[in-house]
């Protein structure tokens, strides 16, 4: 498997990498985003053939970003978010006519921020949908909407510590993480700016949070990860005690991803260059199983699990992962974007 | 101004100098203002251009990196000096990488306005000439050659780098016309061109298209081409065999040259003459570098020349080149002569002067350092290897160091000096910028990597400063705690108490309640943790518990001066709750609290009511406690 | 090639002293005109002036930034008889924007000195928040801030009388355990009969007190500046000393000299240039320690960089007409200084080219001269290779038998394993 990796240099350090999705089709494009340079981009890339008759990433079209791009979702199938260190988040639509190109379609500026006008970094942002959650490191929480210009609600002081990561579990619901390892469900139908649930992510090491994942059609399902590159997995139905965590990397957990169609397939990404393929090795007797147990939930006491090392580890941390069916997406500080094509995932 | 004030100038972070004019004042001379008090004072920032950080070039940084560290690798992890295929392969994946960096220079060049298109093409020059030393370097210190027949080797180096006579043999030889040298000005020249580069079967298919090929001589002349015996490890000859059967043939030829075999056309004898190896200066119009003469030389006298021979005829031809060109050698020149004469240090040196910013210098020197094939001497016979490989990645990683973003490249090559690198590094990872705290977290784990508990401390603390700036104190606590610095910790932990002092809030309640065995790390910490898990305990009615804590509190004496009046006021409600929750010997702690620490102006009006409820409390606990059964 | 640009610095008299902050993002400067001014560089390097304030009521002559894990904070000394601590606030006063005006608050005023005060150094984080001042009248004075996030109270922990005027002082900044604090006072006490310029104090730490521990007695002329450099975990100390020219002192500790009463240091001379022909004012190291900058009444900043063997040379000079000419806002400059050229024949700004390479690559300078001309005399048909593995294609190609074997199967590095 380790010979289909193919990477290309792009001279930026990658982000964020997300796959345009198409509905009866492997995906074709993806957007990447950059960090540490003083004006980082976000960029469109399809994949053209070289003289070796392979395909490889070619950028279509870029725009340049003042600050760290933090995050990339997408909101449709053409249309994505995207977060910056400047404390602004913005919504950009993709079009392929008469060639490929983007266009920014909203732009929400400087609603992060600390004190009164200094911008603060949009750590994070998830969504559901076209409603748009944003995080960031002045501890606010901001929820938008794609339609608007101005942000639906704020809760200026959700967190006295920086948030890390967010995630939208279902339309009232999100789930945020702080640098302490804060973990804070919050009901967004209750007025009061106050969390439902505070759970820890780890009650010891005090690590931050660094990604949030739920389980795509199993949302009570969310795994986390820590900076000391652990996991986390709770059943929020039940209590809030993590239902398993386990070390698994040797660095801090980047980005966390479940397989959208294949949710038994679970994806991690880390600060130490690893990217990890997690699945269960008795695949028939889990299709089987209609109930919702998922082999997440059950790390702790079975060593059944099957970690599958994608790539030898690269020098530099890996960034960001994506999956389209079985074409997986990584890259990170070592300024490259690799594809992996032919993934095993049942 | 410099020059008539004379000019000082300053370190800007690792690499920048800021220069500006200065005139010293003597310590004994008057303060008045000078004479340059009316020009305008400028600042000059002077800054070395890297071209390594340009886009079209990051790539062969960062790829180029990660073979670095693939070959560190494998220094741990093989132990017999067994590594030679590996380092082949890394070998000519750095050359990969290079060409592919002067590929996409010219792409860049094609693409450009004139202005940027002289640049890449500079660019393009300079990494094509590295890629050419690479490629010789490979050949001679990195391939295993069997038998050490370095002649087939040269061969191809020559041809790669040198392709024009025969792209021009082969605009002749697509037309498919007889007469070609009638046709072509440039017939002989793609003639000789590819003998000199031995490539025979070109030269026969351009012979067969001449005017005369059908002449007995064309016909000698392409049969003693075709029957010339080429040396091939694999061809099943020892040298020795070999020497015989390519002397014999090398005879017959010379035979037939002296019988005038080829004299219908003087070229055609010419040539026969350069391939039995009795002409070759007059060639050397038809050669662009000496080296192209070399080869020739060895092909057709000395075509199992092994490496250590190579010296001796590298340093004749090279000094003929001289003053048959009239020109001196160049730079490049020198360094293919160093190279063929094994030389090492003098390449080494000489790479140094290649404007690449010490790429080049550093990653051909480390490979040859792994590959065993170094080993330099100084002028007192020291060994100074070691001292030399090191100094060059250290320069090299110093310079990706100073870069916005490339310093995690940067610090990669840091780790891998073993002397002065972990001191640089710690010194350099201090001084990069800090950010937003994911750039934050990415430099603490580069420090925390390279086990530097005192830079990820400072670090934390420096951003913990920060966040006070910025009115942030939950943060600034959370940042205090990663840095483990108690004094810091203490400082924040006062700033709240302070706070509840003036404004009675406790501020960042979500993070204080949940601080848990962290709050250990300072004294004033733990007294706020605590306290506030008081607040919690008493906010949902849990007096008891509440109790519990506030004598704890008291009784520990960690609370600092000015927060006593605070905690003997609280303790006044729970003294008189309907239930009892001091004991008779909790009582008389909170009394003599009172005595020592109740002079507080702020609590001069409450020392009555406080003796008042303690008294009523004690005398209850008394009963309750009397009441009880031992 | 050296990349350049100026900015004006906006003060009324000459700049004593320019220092910058810990990153290289902020810049103090101080001049005659007794203002102090901070700059903040921006993500695109542009310098905003973002604070300026008249410091003193003399000449300021030197300005020095506390480690960051302090705050932001400066100090200053003056013609004035005074020293300043300065640190920056935020909040209330500044205004709308990042880059709008900050507010410089004196926090302490050092008013011991009955003399000009001539440096001004703050200690190795190491040892915490301390200061250390020289002034004409030969006092070195340590200053203490007990309570390092109280930059108010600072209190004289020790004064150390030198026998002559003090010019300069550096803190070693060494932050190894195995050493006792060290600092190295500079006079420019201009007799040589006087003996030795360069003073060492040590600290004591059962004594409690600073004693001198050596004098460098091969120095005797005036001394202007001093400088150490980081000791990046080598066995001595590297001293630069501006003086009548650059030295490049090594100091290094004698094992168990204390106690025997013997000398504490073998000091010898690492280096000794005259190449400036003049009177040396400053040195000043980069932040590792490996390239020396020094100055003088010539208008040339020189660059000395030791190479694997420590062999000192010079790499790069820098002359301020040079810089001039690089900034087109700056012509008045340069053809005011064009008359000297005759010092130097090559145009400034090719010399800085030739100088270029030498700034990394400690090479001697007259070879350095043929490089750049061999890199672009093209000499080879670059445009003929294409394709990653080498394959120039042959238009036209015959017949197969043509073909040479492949050349070398290049792995494709693109295809990480």
């Amino acid at each position: 498997m380790a010979d289909s990796v193919q990477g290309t240099f792009v001279s930026e350090k990658i982000s964020k990498l997300r796959w345009k999705h198409e509905d009866f089709a492997d995906a074709r494009y993806f957007v990447s985003g950059t960090w540490d340079d003083p004006v980082n981009k976000v960029s469109y890339w399809t994949f053209q053939k070289n003289e070796e008759e392979e395909l490889y990433p070619a950028c279509v079209s870029s725009s340049p970003v003042v600050g760290d791009v933090t995050e990339i979702k997408f909101i449709c199938k053409d249309q994505f978010v995207f977060s910056s260190s400047d404390g602004s988040v913005k919504v950009m639509k993709l079009e392929d006519d008469p060639y490929p190109n983007m266009k920014e379609l909203t732009e929400w500026k400087t609603i992060h921020k600390f004190n009164k006008n200094e911008p603060a970094p949009c750590t994070a942002l998830s969504n559901f949908e076209q409603d748009i959650v944003s995080v960031g490191e002045d501890g606010r929480i901001n929820l938008l909407t794609a339609q608007q210009q101005n942000p639906v609600r704020v809760i200026d002081e959700a967190d006295s510590c920086s948030l890390n990561c967010v995630d939208f579990l279902r339309h009232s619901e999100i789930l945020t993480g702080n640098i302490r390892g804060h973990m804070k469900v919050w009901d967004l139908r209750s007025d009061q700016d106050v969390p439902a649930t505070t759970i820890m992510l780890s009650e010891q090491s005090k690590t931050e949070a660094t990604s949030i994942a739920h389980h795509p059609t199993q949302k009570h399902i969310v795994v986390a990860g820590g900076g000391d590159g652990s996991l986390t997995v709770w059943d929020l139905r039940y209590n809030t005690y993590p239902t398993s965590q386990l070390s698994a990397h040797s660095k801090s957990v980047s980005e966390i991803l479940f397989h959208k169609d294949q949710p038994e397939n679970l994806f991690t990404c880390s600060v130490s260059g690893e990217v990890w393929h997690w699945n269960n090795t008795q695949q028939s007797k889990l299709k089987l199983d209609t109930t919702d147990t998922h082999w997440l939930n059950s790390i702790n006491n079975k060593a059944n699990i099957h970690v599958n090392s994608l790539c030898t580890p690269l020098h530099k941390p890996v960034n960001s992962i994506d999956i389209d069916r079985a074409t997986l997406i990584f890259g990170g500080d070592n300024e490259a974007i690799y594809v992996l094509r032919d993934i095993n995932v049942f | 101004m410099c020059k008539r004030a004379g000019a000082a100038a300053s370190w800007v972070g690792p690499n920048k100098l800021a220069f500006f004019p200065h005139k010293h004042v003597g310590i004994t001379s008057a303060d008045q203002i000078s004479q340059f008090a009316s020009n305008e004072v400028k600042v000059h920032f002077l800054r070395p251009e890297v071209i390594l950080f340009y886009p079209a070039l990051r790539k062969l940084v960062n790829e180029s990196n990660g073979v670095f560290l693939s070959i560190q690798k494998l220094k741990t992890s093989q132990t017999a000096n067994n590594c030679k295929p590996e380092m082949l392969k890394y070998s000519k994946q750095y050359r990969s990488i290079l060409r592919a960096c002067v590929e996409e220079l010219q792409d860049l060049a094609e693409k450009s306005v004139p202005e940027k298109k002289a640049l890449y093409e500079n660019l393009q020059t300079i990494f094509y000439n590295l890629e050419c030393v690479w490629h010789l370097t490979e050949i001679l210190y990195v391939d295993v050659i069997q038998g050490d027949v370095v002649l087939p080797q040269l061969l191809e180096w020559v041809r790669f780098h040198f392709p024009s006579r025969e792209i021009m043999a082969m605009k002749i030889l697509a037309r498919k016309k007889i007469g070609a040298d009638l046709e072509n000005v440039d017939y002989w020249e793609s003639v000789f061109g590819c003998a000199l580069h031995g490539k025979l079967d070109i030269v026969r298919a351009l012979l067969t298209l001449h005017s005369k090929a059908d002449h007995s001589a064309f016909l000698a002349a392409e049969n003693s081409l075709r029957n010339m015996p080429v040396f091939n490890v694999y061809g099943g000859y020892s040298i020795k065999e070999f020497t015989i059967r390519w002397k014999q043939w090398q005879m017959s030829l010379s035979q037939s040259i002296d019988s005038k075999a080829f004299s219908i056309d003087p070229m055609l004898e010419s040539l026969m003459k350069l391939v039995v190896g009795t002409e070759l200066w007059e060639f050397s119009k038809y050669a662009e570098a000496w080296y192209e003469l070399l080869v020739a030389k060895l092909l057709y006298t000395a075509p199992c020349c092994k490496q250590p021979e190579l010296a001796r005829y590298a340093n004749t031809i090279g000094m003929k080149w001289q003053t048959v060109k009239k020109t001196s050698l160049l730079v490049l020149d020198n360094i293919y002569l160093a190279l063929m004469e094994s030389d090492l240090h003098q390449v080494i040196k000489e790479i140094q002067y290649m404007n690449d910013n010490g790429w080049f210098a550093a990653h051909l020197t480390d490979l040859l350092y792994h590959c065993g094939r170094l080993n330099i001497v100084d002028k007192d016979q020291i060994n100074v290897t070691d001292m030399l490989h090191e100094s060059l990645i250290l320069d090299y990683g110093s310079t990706m160091m100073g870069h916005h973003s490339l310093w995690q490249c940067g610090a990669s090559y840091l780790e891998h000096c073993p002397e002065q690198g972990h001191a640089r590094l710690e010194v350099l990872l201090q001084t990069i910028p800090l950010g937003s705290e994911a750039r934050i977290r990415k430099i603490i784990d580069v420090a925390k990597q390279n086990n530097m508990p005192e830079v990820v401390s400072s670090i934390c603390k420096i951003q913990g400063l920060k966040c006070i700036k910025q009115n942030r104190l939950g943060n600034a606590l959370a940042w205090a705690l990663k840095s483990q610095d108690v004094l810091f910790a203490t400082h924040i932990a006062d700033r709240f108490l302070r706070h509840y002092v003036d404004h009675a809030e406790i501020q960042c309640k979500d993070l204080l309640e949940n601080l848990g065995s962290c709050m250990l790390v300072s004294d004033r910490l733990t007294f706020l943790g605590k306290y506030c898990e008081f607040h919690q305990m008493y906010g949902i009615g849990e007096f008891r518990e509440a109790a519990r804590l506030l004598v704890s509190l008291i009784v520990s004496n960690l609370a600092p001066k000015y927060f006593w009046s605070i905690l003997l006021t609280d303790a006044i409600p729970l003294l008189e709750t309907d239930d009892l929750v001091f004991s008779s010997q909790d009582t008389y702690e909170l009394l003599r609290a009172v005595q020592r620490r109740g002079d507080d102006p702020k609590f001069q009006d409450k020392v009555s009511i406080f003796r008042l409820a303690a008294a009523r409390n004690l005398s209850r606990a008394i009963i309750v406690e009397g009441n009880r059964p031992d | 090639m050296f990349e350049a640009h100026s900015i004006n610095a906006e003060h009324k008299d000459l700049i004593h002293d320019i220092a910058y902050d810990f990153y290289g993002q902020r810049m103090a400067t101080c001049s005659s005109d007794q203002f102090v001014k901070v700059w903040d560089e921006d993500e695109h390097e542009n310098w905003h002036l973002t604070a300026s304030w008249k410091a003193h009521s003399g000449s300021v002559w030197k300005v020095t930034w506390a480690h960051p894990e302090f705050g932001q904070v400066l100090a200053t000394c003056s013609f004035d008889r005074t020293a300043a601590v300065w640190e920056e606030i935020v909040g209330e006063g500044s205004g709308p924007g990042e880059r709008g005006m900050r507010h410089w608050i004196r926090r302490t005023n050092l008013v011991d000195s009955r003399t000009s005060v001539t440096d001004v150094k703050f200690a190795p984080k190491t040892l915490g928040l301390l200061l250390a001042t020289c002034s004409s009248d030969g006092v070195v004075r340590i200053y203490e801030a007990p309570d390092a996030m109280n930059l108010s109270q600072w209190t004289l922990q020790h004064d150390i009388t030198c026998k002559l005027p003090c010019s300069c002082l550096a803190w070693n900044p060494s932050l190894s355990r195995l050493h006792p604090p060290m600092i190295a006072v500079g006079s420019d006490d201009a007799s040589p009969s006087n003996g030795g310029k360069v003073f060492i104090y040590e600290y004591s730490e059962n004594a409690r007190r600073w004693t001198k521990t050596d004098t460098i007695a091969s120095i005797n002329d005036a001394v202007h500046d001093i400088a150490f450099a980081p000791n990046l975990g080598r066995s001595y100390h590297t001293l630069a000393v501006a003086t009548k020219d650059v030295r490049i002192i090594s100091v290094k500790p004698l094992p168990d000299s204390a106690a025997n009463g013997q000398a504490r240091f073998e000091i010898s001379t690492l280096a000794q240039f005259d190449d400036h022909y003049c009177t040396v004012w400053r040195v000043c190291w980069n932040i590792m320690g490996t390239i020396l900058a020094s100055s003088g009444d010539d208008g040339c900043v020189r660059l000395w960089k030791d190479n694997y063997i420590n062999n000192w040379k010079c790499v790069a000079v820098l002359k301020g007409d040079g810089t001039s000419a690089q900034s087109s806002d700056n012509a008045t400059s340069a053809t005011q200084n064009s008359n000297h050229t005759a010092v130097q024949p090559a145009l400034s700004t090719t010399r800085y080219q030739r100088i270029v390479p030498t700034i990394s690559m400690m090479a001697e300078m007259d070879k350095v001269i043929q490089a750049p001309l061999s890199m672009n005399s093209k000499k080879y048909q670059t445009s003929s290779i294409k394709g990653r593995s080498n394959k120039w294609v042959m238009p036209g190609i015959p017949s197969e038998a043509y073909f040479e074997p492949p050349p070398p199967n290049i792995a494709k590095s693109k295809n990480k394993k």
